[in-house]
């Protein structure tokens, strides 16, 4: 339940933040360790970040460091910080408490004062980040600095050759440009959040002097939406699919009443609202963002307008899936939710009708409904603040997904038109193409072993660090399958990873991205183990499967292929495979085993 | 009135039962009151009051019973 009252009720959030710590939520809810490392008092953001990420479904550790001890706690190895083994540690060192005296460096200091002071800043804020990343697995959020609003030296702050203000953005350039390849460092642009809050009004100063608060209660809410911006995709809670309803959202008018021409939609006039709205879903889809329409009408009339109408930014292709009927919309988004094969927890409902927001949040609680506001001229300002589509990576397979979707469904049209199962397998000219994970492929490998819930044998969930780490453990076969047919390219949807040690084989993660289930990749992968073990004098194979509310799907995946069942424990099964035994890999597909090194 | 309302915010901000609140309850000898909490309970006052106070009369309450005067003076120039 999301915490009622003013947002400044601060002890509101601490009752229900001691409420989430005694009843934390259910098991299979993902978990972060979250680590806060400040130079100010920041009490109060442990326990909202704590509520905010119940009700997000995720079971939150949080721990805020000792006072004053930012550095410490960073440097050390030993410190409690890295015993703690955060997952996410969030570094919020504030201007103020790096020296930056406004009798000193920025009014009597030299030039070159001020050029001291902005290299040791950011060479100490990077050695604090750098070293989390050496002595963690964690991802860290790097607070940039806040540029002051105010200069004693008034108008002629922007006449200094090198002056207080400049030396402060200098520190957060260097920070910038130093992260921006970072897999693991995210500079979090603090300074454009002090400045969308308004830095004339961001401290309370009595509470600032009497216990070094250097934000007002009211800002930490905000801030924690920010943080929560990071936490939910490392929890793998970012959501994939955007649907949305058409009259009143898409374009101004209703199609089934103000007919074609009465539809409102177009850079100029009444339009214009729904016209911008629609580019802004455009740029979200050309990051991966999948939309859908789910719309009350009759098909031929709405799509005439998205097919025609002039004034219409998307069009047929921007969409994934297509529900316009006359069905409620509870029943339109469970059927999208399984011909997307996306869970309802990965959805995002748009709607212009309350009615239609209120049945659906009642009937299918997984689903976000946003608010959309009742001026279409607000809907702009309002997508800007939907947050839940954060990935931690922009993958190649981010971008292609919206084509993947679009290739998708013309491999699904061919499949209606061909025959037999077998004629349609064999007509993709399926490709499995396996590949052991080097740098290009460590990122899309641990999302998928993040973000992969049904065809996952043991779901084990790694960060980039560890994957990197496996990749290069000479105990450890870590590989990827790319999959490609005739349709196009799915990218890589398949992973691999098996303890070598030995004369067993055992393998600890194996999984594939939903996109090619059903046509015996799995197979294909595990003839390719099969090979490698014999090649490498290995005697057996053996896997687990470790039963979730999710993967039900990869239940019979070790029998399909000839494992035998060593043993059944409430669902959790172990298998193993005499390597002797010949292993017939699927005849629809085309296997490219990785190079042998 | 005031003196009810005033209890009524302390209970709540430092989650303590309303019976235990009296006059003499004091900053020194309250464990849930420590100097976090004596800001909240300062901002939860002015929330419901209405009313500001400045930092020298925000570090001058040691009880319930200072809290009360203040609440009371301050509404009394509004």
């Amino acid at each position: 339940m999301p915490v009622t009252g003013p947002e400044g009720d601060l002890s509101a959030y601490i009752r229900e933040a001691k409420a989430a710590e005694r009843a934390p939520g259910a098991d299979d809810w993902p978990r972060v360790r979250i680590w806060i490392a400040a130079s100010s008092t920041v009490r109060g953001l442990r326990e909202i970040l704590l509520v905010k990420c119940q009700e997000a479904r995720i079971r939150a550790d949080v721990r805020l460091g000792g006072y004053g001890q930012v550095a410490q706690e960073l440097l050390d190895p030993a410190s409690g910080l890295y015993a703690a083994d955060p997952t996410l540690i969030i570094v919020f060192q504030d201007v103020a408490d790096t020296g930056f005296a406004p009798s000193g460096l920025v009014t009597t200091g030299t030039d070159d004062d001020r050029r001291r002071w902005a290299d040791d800043t950011a060479d100490g804020l990077a050695r604090m980040a750098d070293a989390a990343t050496a002595h963690s697995r964690a991802n860290v959020l790097l607070h940039n600095l806040r540029v002051p609003a105010y200069s004693p030296l008034g108008i002629l702050e922007s006449k200094q050759a090198f002056g207080s203000v400049e030396a402060v953005r200098t520190v957060n350039d260097r920070l910038r440009d130093r992260y921006k390849s970072d897999p693991r460092v995210f500079v979090f642009d603090f300074d454009a959040f002090c400045s969308r809050v308004g830095k004339d009004d961001l401290a309370d100063p009595r509470m600032e002097y009497l216990a070094d608060a250097r934000l007002r209660f009211e800002v930490l809410p905000r801030l924690c939406d920010e943080y929560l911006a990071y936490v939910l995709p490392l929890a793998g809670r970012a959501r994939k699919c955007l649907v949305l309803d058409l009259d009143d959202t898409l374009w101004g008018g209703v199609v089934g009443e103000d007919g074609f021409e009465g539809i409102r939609v177009g850079p100029a006039g009444e339009g214009r609202p729904f016209w911008d709205f629609q580019r802004h879903l455009k740029a979200l889809a050309l990051r991966g963002v999948v939309l859908a329409i789910c719309s009350r009408n009759n098909p031929e009339d709405a799509l005439a307008v998205i097919r025609h109408h002039p004034g219409m930014v998307l069009r047929e292709e921007d969409f994934a899936a297509v529900r316009i009927n006359w069905q409620d919309k509870a029943t339109n988004l469970v059927d999208l939710s399984r011909e997307l094969r996306l869970g309802l927890d990965a959805f995002v409902l748009v709607d212009d009708n309350h009615v239609n927001r209120h049945m659906v949040r009642e009937a299918l609680p997984e689903v976000l409904v946003v608010d959309l506001p009742d001026d279409p001229a607000r809907y702009v300002s309002a997508l800007r603040q939907w947050r839940v589509f954060d990935t931690l990576q922009l993958t190649g397979e981010d971008t292609e997904r919206g084509r993947f979707y679009a290739d998708q469904k013309r491999r699904e049209a061919a499949a209606r038109t061909i025959g037999s199962l077998d004629t349609y397998l064999a007509s993709l000219g399926t490709v499995v193409r396996i590949e052991r994970v080097t740098d290009a492929t460590v990122a899309r490998t641990a999302q998928l072993t993040q973000k992969t819930n049904q065809f996952n044998l043991t779901t084990r969930r790694y960060s980039e660090a560890e994957i990197r780490e496996l990749s290069g453990d000479p105990a450890r076969l870590a590989v990827c399958a790319r999959v490609t047919d005739r349709f196009g390219d799915n990218g890589i949807t398949g992973v691999l990873i098996v303890d070598t040690d030995g004369l067993t084989w055992r393998i600890d993660t194996f999984l594939l991205s939903c996109r090619v289930i059903g046509r015996r990749v799995e197979d294909a992968m595990l003839s390719y183990l099969v090979a490698e073990a014999r090649r490498q004098g290995a005697r057996t194979l053996t896997g687990e499967f470790i039963p979730t509310a999710k993967n039900a799907p990869a239940a019979d995946c070790f029998r399909n292929a000839g494992f035998t069942m060593l043993s059944d424990e409430a669902g959790r099964t172990v298998w193993s495979y005499d390597i002797a035994r010949p292993f017939v890999p699927p005849s629809h597909v085309t296997l490219l085993p990785a190079q042998r090194t | 009135m005031i003196h009810d309302r005033v209890r009524d915010v302390v209970a709540r901000v430092l989650d303590v039962p309303r019976e235990r609140i009296s006059d003499q309850m004091s900053r020194d000898h309250e464990a849930a009151w420590d100097s976090f909490n004596h800001l909240l309970l300062v901002s939860a006052l002015e929330a419901d009051f209405g009313i500001v106070l400045t930092m020298a009369q925000i570090e001058s309450i040691r009880c319930v019973g200072d809290l009360v005067a203040i609440v009371t003076a301050k509404g009394k120039h509004s």
